[in-house]
């Protein structure tokens, strides 16, 4: 991660502008992005537990979207 | 019955003499005194008689004989009556294995007698030599009975065809068992289910014997399932909440551990297991066969179709369904494919979906099948443009000679909305998931609902087409979603540490920047709840936090600061404490307990 742009912020400022219909403060987006992250190791910790529960290799686009609506509601404020 | 039955014939009958000495403490010895006291000659005449206990005591006992004394015999016949009733009650089957042994019995006898008397000179048949041997058996032939009758049908066709038409009538002493099968409509779905054995060659042993046996089988096996419930039951405790229909799915079930291919389940399930059980007892049921067979069986398809239809949306208080809807949808949303999907309504694909999802989740182990099957399945789904499951696969059934197996347990599924599989893989989540599925299933819905109409646009392409896409928020504001490579990275970095192995394949991805996508939406959401909420027209750091602290992803051991320094690159971090506010805040927050923090964070917010 280090060294590299970690991620876009501006993106990240007009997703959620767009969704929120608000202004974003300053780095906000940076707390978002974390919590983004968290978000994405949850829903990978899931889908790994679901495909080796479901016998795949590795993760697939089935264990993802079956763990996703799960770990929307987790992230759900 | 069997132990009520036997310390009494014992006891008086090893002589009084015993009694006192006999030393099996507890129960038994309590009843024990009640018998000896009585005259020894009085209990040995009464012993050989004693079927229902209750009876013994009511007219041995010395205490009970007093009380019954002032009784007269009108009420002593009705108690006799009631007890009959209660011990008919309580032991359901008694009273037909009874029946059915010395049903069996009989034509035996005659069989024998008429054997006798036909061929005095003939030469013996060889096979004819079992059914004697398993007539002497008696009444341990649950298991063997089937080859047994097969051996009796034989022997039969053999002999003449006199002797058979008397075997028929001996079997069910009448010609009831053909009125059930008509009332079935048994006739379409038996060819297909000849059509089936062809097709899956895996049970022959079922086809054997069986043709003769169909007329006379057809009613009584469908009786028996209910007996056979509690033992079944135990693979799923969904099947609990539906007590009302437990009578239902046993059939269903007990086809499926034994063969995929029954295309009508219960004729074809009861067949192989129970026929012999219920064989003398045709006449005892029928009445009740009769109704349930009118009644029951067509609705409880309907019933099964109609959870289907109704979704998650009812309230048939079925929690263990609802949440398998819920959670299978996603499922079943990845594996079919898009155009039929794309013009149906929402709720109509997830209609059309249920039907499938099991599937694909059955059959998880194995990759190789999946994309034609999937490609199959939703094309048939086409044709009939989803509207009603039933009819839908049994059109299928019909048409596609390949996929008999796929469809046939498809429609299993679907009727019985419990295979073995898909309960076990079921039984795996915890009842909280299942909660929190179904809770936010109407979000979730609506979403997939969106997807797909996102998707169908799009087709199978890969992400570059998502990336290419602007999408355009609920508010109208347009915005591009993450790009994918970052996406990708980051997924693969917590699939390592999460201990998956390999490279996340295209679909995968694709599944977690829709995931990402939506995981936006729902925080933007959030955020500006939050925001207005405060009347503010900008979305804070507070407001952030408070989400991470509502998500349970912050408490007061784990700090934003802490998971900030845990997960993002020193730039982020140098970012967050370059403003001189945020991490004086986070710093507070880290040592003080999370109350002085809000008023806190207010405060650094201000200045």
């Amino acid at each position: 991660m280090p060294g590299r742009k970690a991620y876009p912020r501006a993106t990240v400022k007009k997703i959620v502008k767009a969704h929120a219909n608000c202004n974003v403060s300053k780095n906000v987006d940076i707390m978002i992005y974390l919590d983004y992250v968290l978000f994405m190791q949850t829903l990978m910790k899931e889908a790994t537990i679901e495909a080796k529960q479901g016998g795949e290799r590795g993760i697939t686009g089935r264990s993802v979207k079956k763990v996703t609506a799960d770990t929307l509601a987790k992230f759900k404020g | 019955m069997a132990d009520p039955n036997n310390p009494p014939s014992r006891t008086p009958l090893k002589s009084s003499s015993q009694i006192p000495v006999r030393t099996t403490p507890g129960v038994p010895t309590l009843p024990r005194p009640a018998y000896t006291p009585g005259p020894g000659g009085a209990a040995r005449a009464y012993t050989p008689g004693a079927r229902t206990p209750r009876g013994l005591l009511i007219s041995n006992t010395p205490s009970n004989a007093n009380a019954h004394a002032n009784l007269t015999p009108h009420v002593r016949a009705a108690y006799r009556a009631i007890d009959s009733r209660r011990a008919a009650i309580l032991t359901p089957h008694h009273a037909r294995r009874r029946s059915l042994r010395e049903a069996r019995e009989t034509p035996r006898n005659f069989l024998l007698q008429l054997g006798k008397v036909l061929a005095p000179k003939s030469e013996r048949i060889p096979s004819s030599s079992s059914s004697p041997g398993s007539a002497l058996s008696g009444g341990s032939r649950n298991n063997n009975g089937q080859g047994t009758e097969e051996g009796d049908t034989s022997e039969e066709l053999t002999f003449d065809i006199s002797t058979r038409s008397r075997y028929g009538d001996d079997d069910d002493d009448e010609e009831l068992p053909k009125r059930p099968r008509l009332s079935l409509g048994l006739g379409a779905p038996e060819e297909d289910w000849e059509d089936d054995d062809d097709a899956d060659l895996p049970q022959p042993h079922r086809s054997a014997g069986l043709e003769d046996l169909t007329e006379n089988f057809t009613v009584q096996s469908i009786e028996l399932p209910r007996r056979v419930d509690p033992e079944r039951d135990g693979h799923g405790s969904r099947m609990r909440d539906s007590m009302g229909r437990l009578s239902d799915f046993p059939q269903l079930q007990q086809q499926s551990d034994g063969i995929d291919s029954g295309f009508f389940p219960p004729t074809a399930g009861a067949f192989d297991d129970d026929d012999d059980d219920e064989f003398g007892n045709a006449e005892d049921r029928i009445p009740d066969e009769f109704s349930r067979l009118d009644s029951d069986d067509p609705t409880r398809r309907r019933e099964t179709i109609g959870h289907l239809e109704g979704g998650g949306g009812m309230g048939m208080g079925l929690l263990g369904r609802d949440s398998d809807f819920h959670i299978e949808v996603p499922v079943g949303m990845d594996e079919s494919t898009t155009t039929t999907f794309m013009i149906a309504s929402p709720t109509r694909q997830f209609e059309v979906e249920q039907g499938q999802a099991a599937e694909p989740v059955a059959r998880g182990g194995q990759g190789g099948g999946f994309a034609e099957l999937m490609d199959r399945r939703s094309d048939s789904y086409d044709d009939d443009d989803g509207n009603d499951i039933g009819p839908t696969t049994f059109d299928d059934y019909e048409n596609n000679d390949d996929g008999m197996d796929l469809d046939n347990n498809q429609d299993d599924q679907d009727q019985a909305a419990g295979s073995d599989e898909e309960m076990t893989r079921l039984s795996g989540y915890t009842p909280t998931t299942a909660m929190r599925v179904s809770l936010s299933a109407a979000a979730a819905r609506e979403r997939l609902g969106r997807f797909f109409r996102e998707e169908g646009g799009e087709g199978r392409g890969g992400f570059s087409k998502i990336k290419a896409t602007k999408k355009i928020s609920k508010h109208g504001i347009e915005y591009t979603s993450l790009p994918p490579a970052m996406v990708k990275r980051l997924a693969q970095t917590f699939a390592k540490t999460s201990g998956a192995k390999g490279n996340i394949s295209p679909e995968a991805l694709k599944a977690i920047m829709q995931a990402s996508d939506w995981f936006f939406e729902q925080l933007g959401d959030d955020l500006s709840a939050y925001a207005k909420h405060a009347h503010r027209k900008t979305i804070d750091m507070s407001d952030i936090l408070t989400l991470m602290k509502r998500q349970r992803q912050t408490n007061a051991q784990t700090t934003p600061f802490a998971l900030a320094q845990r997960y993002l690159p020193r730039e982020l971090l140098q970012e967050l404490r370059m403003t001189p506010p945020v991490p004086v805040k986070k710093r507070r927050k880290a040592t003080a307990s999370s109350s002085r923090t809000g008023a806190g964070g207010e405060d650094e917010e201000v200045t």
